[in-house]
């Protein structure tokens, strides 16, 4: 774990880092050679009574504001938030894992007395000694490099259980709507589907647009055009009220390009 | 409407928050510092941006009174729509001359005539004795020879009077000049002055005097001689008003023989005026030859003569037309933008305006026509009129004394007399000159009848270069040499006639010899006029080697390049190689010419330097290994297709890679890995960096996309489309190494091939997978289809980006320069460090565009004149206003056009800033939608209207200081932090601007070896790099690097992030709690953040400079 190696680093007790209220500041740098410090943000992970959080109360340890250079062990993400339990892991052939910035950790700890024993760190912590070098630069580009050469078979493997587990699913759902296919529920109705045996159009938007602009057309056809007067004395209204409307826009163009200095031809 | 100022992009960035990102300001105040030089800031932000048009209903639809109907039925019928009406009364408005100026100028010409009248008399002496001249003054001409026979004395002139296009109202704005013929007494003249110069010599020994007396006077700002439209031999004098109206006006005082002074038929052009005895000092061959005619020198005795008249006839002809007189403006503008009318030859504003007093004679224009109409007709009389062939007249007498137009045909290129009949108002005019012209009014008038949007801009407002307009320029220097060419060209009565004119003698011996030369492959030739210098009255005039260089403009045929392209089959760039290959060797050249050898090689030192200089970067060899690459992935694409054991058909191959629509800047080259340099993962046949070694070198895959057919057997599941894709990738491996022995790496989104020593990256798609990922399920159990980022990618990579690489590559077919024109604008971009801001593909559509709308220029034809003009485009489009249309395959309709338009305005909000619109992408503007930011686009605009003019004088003068790479040499003191980078990581550190003079062995053999393991693929530290600043670091710095071998990346903070901020427990990302004024804000922990760039890199960063001077925390 990230958190018992830090400890390792020397406690140059540094007396009053501002941290805002609720949280300590722990100072952190990559090693020995920097000058400057990050500050680690932690307080308990603590959730309002009654909100689900999957993270173990009493035992976890929230932390903001963790270096891109640590990239190591503990579940990092992006931004704070409650409701996200380690799921199982992503396939890396499909999720490729994302690159570092500054991230927020939960550092579950196997006691809840570790909670305590890290709020009170003085720090500063190193995440790179000499016993336990971290890489970063180009070794850690070499080594993602070495990392992202792709292991065909165990990839197959992976997609073949998928897909089984896909079928079989796809496989259990089509038995069931087969099943239900014309057996009325309990108010009496009847689900009708693509497949049953006598399949109606899909029920998407694209396929009910497509029956109105038939429709439309079909009337379009029927109607007779400047015909009455009525008719003949809009088609011109409408004309003149097109071209005021070009000219009106044509000058804001105009009034544009002068404040634009656009009529200095040289 | 194309253009706008460089100032208007800034204003309205500032206005539009909706599109911005935190204010870059380091870069946004250098554009403001910038544009406001050229520009005043005008208007609010908000007048910046076009709004969609809101009138009422009340408004659009209420009754039309009389006159609203008129001005409507007027507009249509003079004018194409009203917007060119509108944007042509403020052109005028803006070249007219304002009453107010018209009052101040009239004071100072009547003081000025008054003056002039004034000057005191001088005793008679001959005109070789000139020691009466005071000091001060030189005479205004070259005496050669010195020798002539008359008397001189100076009598106060007979009568001042205003003529030209002051007096007929038609002069424009800026350079007000004001003509006033000043007719020497009769007492000065001697019978047979116009023999021998001798009126020429009196003419300027006139003006010396005058000028010696205006001279003192303190009422003018300035006095000073000038040549009379470029003529030598006929001098005059420049006055302009004291104090701060010195700008206002230059009035020219033109001396003038007294009316009838001289006979007409004495200046026929078939007379003699220049005796060779006395021109040469030998006389003519003893065979009692005839003496050669003198046309020139007889046209310009006799436009002395004619002043008064022409002007009369103008005015009664332009008299009371307003269209007219606008209509001359109007091309008075025209031929200045297209810098036709200056110097000697130049299609001045007088030839228009007598063209168009030719044209209402013949009934092709009315005097009841508007200014456009006029601007139209006479454009199409030029564009369909070849004087050079059919002269024309404005004399209606039928007198059979008067010459025969044939006459003037013999003597002049370009003829169109005078209403006299004599005078011949075209007699400087060279074919070439007025070729070009015919060859401006027919691409302008295709211009006008393409109806396009912004044809009034690209007619009127568009200035045209030489450099920019042309393919080829080349520069003719020393211009004495050409005096020699005259002698060897045996060009004596030339020169006789034309006064030792040496340039304009040879000229028209160079150009039709350049014609011959070039023959079909030629489109153009056109030549500089000689500009019209002014020189102090105290020195001697210039002579003719002092006008600087002679510039040949040459407009190339690409249709015609490429037939010459068989005679070099190593011929890279077409045009170039087949340059080189023209003026490169002499033997070469006396195949084509004759025995005139030494012009060619004249031109070939300056023009050959300008060739090599720019191109030098991207595009010397270029072409050919982009061809390979083409041709072996025509191979691949054929083994796909007929690939066998496949659970689905390939329906589809299509190249989705910069490489495969020739646009790469750096061609790959085969790769030939030396094992020893890597290290080998044998399992599975892959090459890896090592870690003790100089960076490998960057291989890039070439995306292929490779659609299967649809079918019932894909699932209806985005998850499993994933999976059943990746079960193809590593099939479509399987089959190509069993099938073809190709080396295979599959992954679960593509399969990387290697062939012949190029890698290939093929991506299975599937037509149908974008429409699942937009589905969308109602609560109704409504299936609906709404885009999702998901989908909008997906749809980039597999449909946009191959239609996009088909539709370019076939552009590159039809105009071989496009590759080279793309390139060198990528590069360029790039080494301004603004190459991560924009996409590949929207650069590669911003240069389609020159080479698809090349209005008013044809479509490039080298990569040099496309490379200005993508300068300029970027420079003086309006990208807040517009979106740039790229009518790819010609597919858009006019009326599409402008509903693209339309809609462009009524979303603007929610487009990016520069907005791309293709037959295939008529909302979205894929390829811009994730940047530039309006910041970096503001800073490329900057950019580029900064490298324009300093990359047109470099190449106009390739003599001057400087270097044509100074423009691809990015300012490095806008930013904020420099990180300095160590080449050994740096795996294109070789394509750097200022190529590196050594770097490191990027383990590559020169040999073919064998070629079983993978090499490295897209390995490049620095971008690594940059992806880790960026994701670390993005909120409060942007990152700038040039990916073609930067050793330096450029940070700049964002100030907006600078800004103390109260805590949050999502926003700590590199920051630090500092108690300010008793309160906990949050401040970027800096000094961290720059050892952190050094962490992030170790072994790539060498130093990181923070420049503390330009930022305090």
């Amino acid at each position: 774990m990230v958190a018992r190696r830090r400890k390792r680093g020397e406690r140059d007790s540094e007396q009053g880092i501002p941290s805002p209220p609720g949280y300590s500041a722990i100072p952190i740098k990559f090693s020995e050679k920097q000058q400057a410090f990050h500050y680690l943000y932690v307080r308990e992970h603590r959730v309002r009574e009654g909100t689900k959080s999957s993270w173990p109360q009493k035992r976890t340890l929230f932390v903001l504001n963790v270096p891109p250079y640590c990239t190591e062990s503990v579940q990092l993400q992006e931004k704070p938030e409650l409701a996200d339990s380690p799921k199982e892991p992503k396939s890396k052939f499909f999720h490729p894992t994302p690159i570092p910035g500054f991230q927020v950790a939960y550092v579950v700890f196997q006691k809840p007395g570790g909670v305590s024993a890290a709020l009170v760190l003085k720090g500063p912590l190193l995440v790179s000694t000499e016993s336990h070098p971290v890489k970063s630069g180009i070794h850690k580009w070499i080594s993602n490099y070495t990392d992202s050469v792709p292991d065909p078979e165990a990839l197959r493997v992976e997609v073949d259980t998928f897909m089984e587990a896909y079928d079989k699913r796809v496989a259990e759902e089509e038995a069931k709507a087969k099943e239900e296919d014309g057996v009325p529920d309990e108010e009496g109705w009847v689900k009708v589907t693509r497949r049953g045996r006598r399949p109606v159009l899909p029920r998407t938007e694209a396929a009910s647009l497509r029956v109105l602009e038939r429709e439309r057309r079909k009337r379009a056809r029927k109607e007779l055009l400047n015909f009455y007067a009525w008719q003949h004395r809009e088609t011109k209204m409408e004309h003149l009220a097109q071209l005021r409307k070009k000219f009106e826009e044509d000058k804001q163009r105009i009034e544009l390009m002068r404040a634009q200095r656009k009529f200095r031809p040289y | 409407m194309g253009p706008a100022p460089a100032g208007a992009e800034n204003r309205g960035a500032a206005g539009e928050p909706e599109v911005m990102e935190p204010a870059l300001e380091g870069t946004g105040k250098k554009g403001k510092k910038e544009s406001s030089k050229k520009h005043a800031l005008a208007g609010s932000p908000v007048e910046g941006l076009l709004q969609p048009v809101k009138l009422s209903r009340a408004e659009l639809y209420k009754e039309p009174t009389n006159e609203e109907l008129t001005r409507l039925r007027e507009t249509e019928s003079l004018f194409h729509s009203s917007l060119l009406c509108l944007q042509v009364e403020e052109l005028l408005k803006e070249v007219r001359l304002p009453e107010k100026k018209k009052e101040r100028i009239d004071t100072f010409l009547r003081e000025v005539n008054h003056r002039v009248l004034k000057v005191p008399s001088t005793p008679r002496t001959e005109l070789t004795d000139q020691t009466w001249l005071p000091a001060g003054v030189r005479v205004p001409l070259h005496q050669v020879p010195y020798t002539v026979k008359g008397c001189f004395r100076f009598l106060p002139p007979a009568q001042v009077i205003v003529v030209g296009s002051y007096l007929l109202g038609t002069c424009v704005r800026p350079d007000i000049n004001v003509d006033m013929a000043v007719t020497m007494p009769r007492e000065i003249l001697q019978d047979k002055d116009g023999l021998n110069q001798r009126y020429f010599r009196k003419r300027a020994l006139y003006l010396a005097h005058l000028a010696h007396h205006l001279g003192q006077d303190p009422f003018f700002g300035s006095v000073r001689f000038s040549y009379t439209r470029g003529c030598h031999l006929k001098p005059s004098l420049l006055l302009r008003p004291h104090g701060k109206d010195e700008r206002l006006v230059t009035v020219r005082l033109h001396p003038c023989p007294p009316p009838d002074f001289f006979r007409p038929c004495r200046l026929l052009p078939s007379k003699n005026n220049v005796r060779s005895a006395w021109y040469r000092g030998q006389s003519p061959p003893g065979d009692g030859s005839p003496e050669p005619p003198t046309p020139h020198y007889n046209t310009w005795v006799l436009q002395d003569m004619t002043l008064e008249s022409h002007v009369q006839l103008l005015s009664t002809v332009l008299g009371s037309a307003l269209g007219l007189k606008d209509g001359v403006a109007l091309l008075k503008v025209w031929l200045r933008q297209r810098e036709l009318d200056k110097g000697l030859g130049g299609f001045s504003g007088f030839l228009v305006s007598m063209l168009v007093a030719f044209l209402v004679s013949t009934r092709k224009i009315h005097t009841t026509m508007s200014g456009y109409q006029v601007l139209r007709s006479v454009l199409q009389f030029l564009a369909t009129t070849d004087l050079t062939v059919n002269g024309i007249s404005l004399c209606l007498s039928s007198d059979p004394s008067l010459p025969a137009l044939a006459d003037f045909h013999q003597a002049f290129p370009v003829v169109f007399l005078d209403s006299s009949g004599y005078l011949n108002l075209c007699a400087d005019v060279t074919a070439s000159t007025y070729h070009q012209v015919q060859h401006e009014a027919r691409l302008s008038m295709a211009l006008l009848d393409g109806r396009a949007d912004d044809g009034f801009q690209l007619l009127l407002m568009t200035p045209k270069p030489m450099i920019r307009a042309f393919d080829h320029v080349l520069h003719l220097h020393p211009l004495s040499r050409l005096q020699a060419a005259c002698h060897r060209l045996k060009l004596w009565p030339e020169l006789q006639d034309l006064g030792g004119d040496y340039v304009s003698a040879a000229l028209g011996s160079l150009t039709s010899l350049l014609e011959q030369g070039l023959g079909s492959r030629l489109h153009l030739l056109a030549h500089s006029r000689p500009p019209v210098s002014e020189w102090d009255i105290s020195q001697d005039p210039p002579k003719h080697r002092d006008s600087g260089t002679l510039t040949l403009g040459l407009l190339l045929r690409p249709e015609g390049l490429t037939s010459v392209l068989e005679l070099g089959p190593e011929a890279n760039q077409p045009e170039a190689a087949d340059f080189r290959q023209f003026w490169g060797s002499r033997s070469e050249l006396r195949r084509f010419q004759d025995g005139a050898i030494r012009e060619a090689v004249v031109w070939e030192a300056a023009s050959m330097a300008q060739k090599r200089l720019i191109p030098h970067q991207t595009s010397s060899t270029g072409e050919e290994a982009l061809a390979a690459a083409v041709r072996c992935y025509d191979d691949l694409s054929r083994l796909l297709w007929g690939l066998e054991g496949l659970p689905l058909t390939v329906s589809a191959v299509q190249g989705a890679h910069p490489v495969l629509r020739y646009t790469e800047v750096f061609p790959p080259t085969p790769v030939r890995p030396a094992y020893s340099f890597y290290k080998q993962l044998r399992e599975r046949a892959s090459l890896l960096p090592r870690p003790d070694k100089p960076c490998p070198a960057y291989v890039e895959p070439m995306t292929v996309v490779c659609h299967l057919e649809g079918s019932g057997q894909w699932p209806q599941d985005a998850e499993a489309i994933r999976r059943v894709r990746a079960a193809f990738q590593l099939r479509l491996a399987e089959l190509l190494t069993q099938q073809h022995g190709l080396q295979c790496r599959a992954t679960a989104t593509h399969t990387d091939v290697l062939k012949d020593g190029f890698v290939f990256r093929v991506c299975v798609a599937c037509q149908r997978e974008p429409q699942i990922l937009r589905e969308m399920r109602s609560p109704e159990g409504m299936i609906s289809l709404r885009d999702t980022p998901a989908s909008l990618h997906l749809e980039r990579d597999t449909r946009h980006l191959p239609l996009l690489t088909s539709a370019l590559h076939g552009l590159q077919q039809q105009h071989p320069a496009f590759s080279g024109v793309a390139r060198l604008a990528k590069r360029w971009v790039r080494a301004q460090l603004l190459g991560e801001g924009f996409t590949d593909e929207s650069l590669d559509l911003v240069v389609a565009a020159l080479f698809l709308h090349p209005e008013p220029f044809t479509p490039p034809s080298s990569p040099q004149v496309g490379f200005l003009r993508f300068l300029f485009l970027v420079s003086t489009f309006d990208w807040k206003n517009n979106p740039l249309i790229v009518n790819l395959n010609n597919e858009l309709t006019v009326e599409e056009q402008g509903e693209i338009r339309s809609g462009f305005l009524a979303t603007r909000t929610q487009l990016p800033i520069m907005v791309i619109v293709t037959p295939q992408d008529r909302k979205n503007s894929v390829w811009t939608q994730d940047g530039p930011s309006p910041q970096v686009l503001q800073q490329l605009v900057v950019l580029a209207a900064e490298a324009l003019p300093v990359l047109e004088k470099q190449l106009m003068d390739p003599r001057g200081p400087g270097d044509i790479r100074t423009v691809f040499r990015p300012p490095l003191d806008t930013y904020d932090v420099l990180i300095r980078l160590s080449p050994r990581h740096i795996p294109r550190h070789r394509q750097a601007v200022d190529s590196p003079a050594a770097s490191f062995c990027r383990g590559l053999l020169s040999e073919p070896g064998p070629s079983s393991l993978m090499p490295v693929l897209g390995y490049d530290p620095p971008q690594l790099y940059l992806a880790q600043l960026r994701e670390a670091f993005g909120d409060l710095a942007l990152f700038f690097y040039d990916q073609h071998g930067g050793e330096v990346i450029g940070v700049l903070w964002k100030p907006s992030s600078f800004q103390p901020q109260p805590f949050k427990a999502s926003n700590t990302k590199g920051r630090m709690v500092m108690s300010q004024g008793g309160e906990l804000v949050m401040v970027p922990n800096v000094e961290a953040i720059l050892e952190d760039l050094a962490v992030l890199g170790e072994g790539l960063v060498q130093a990181v400079e923070a420049r503390s001077e330009r930022w305090t925390v």
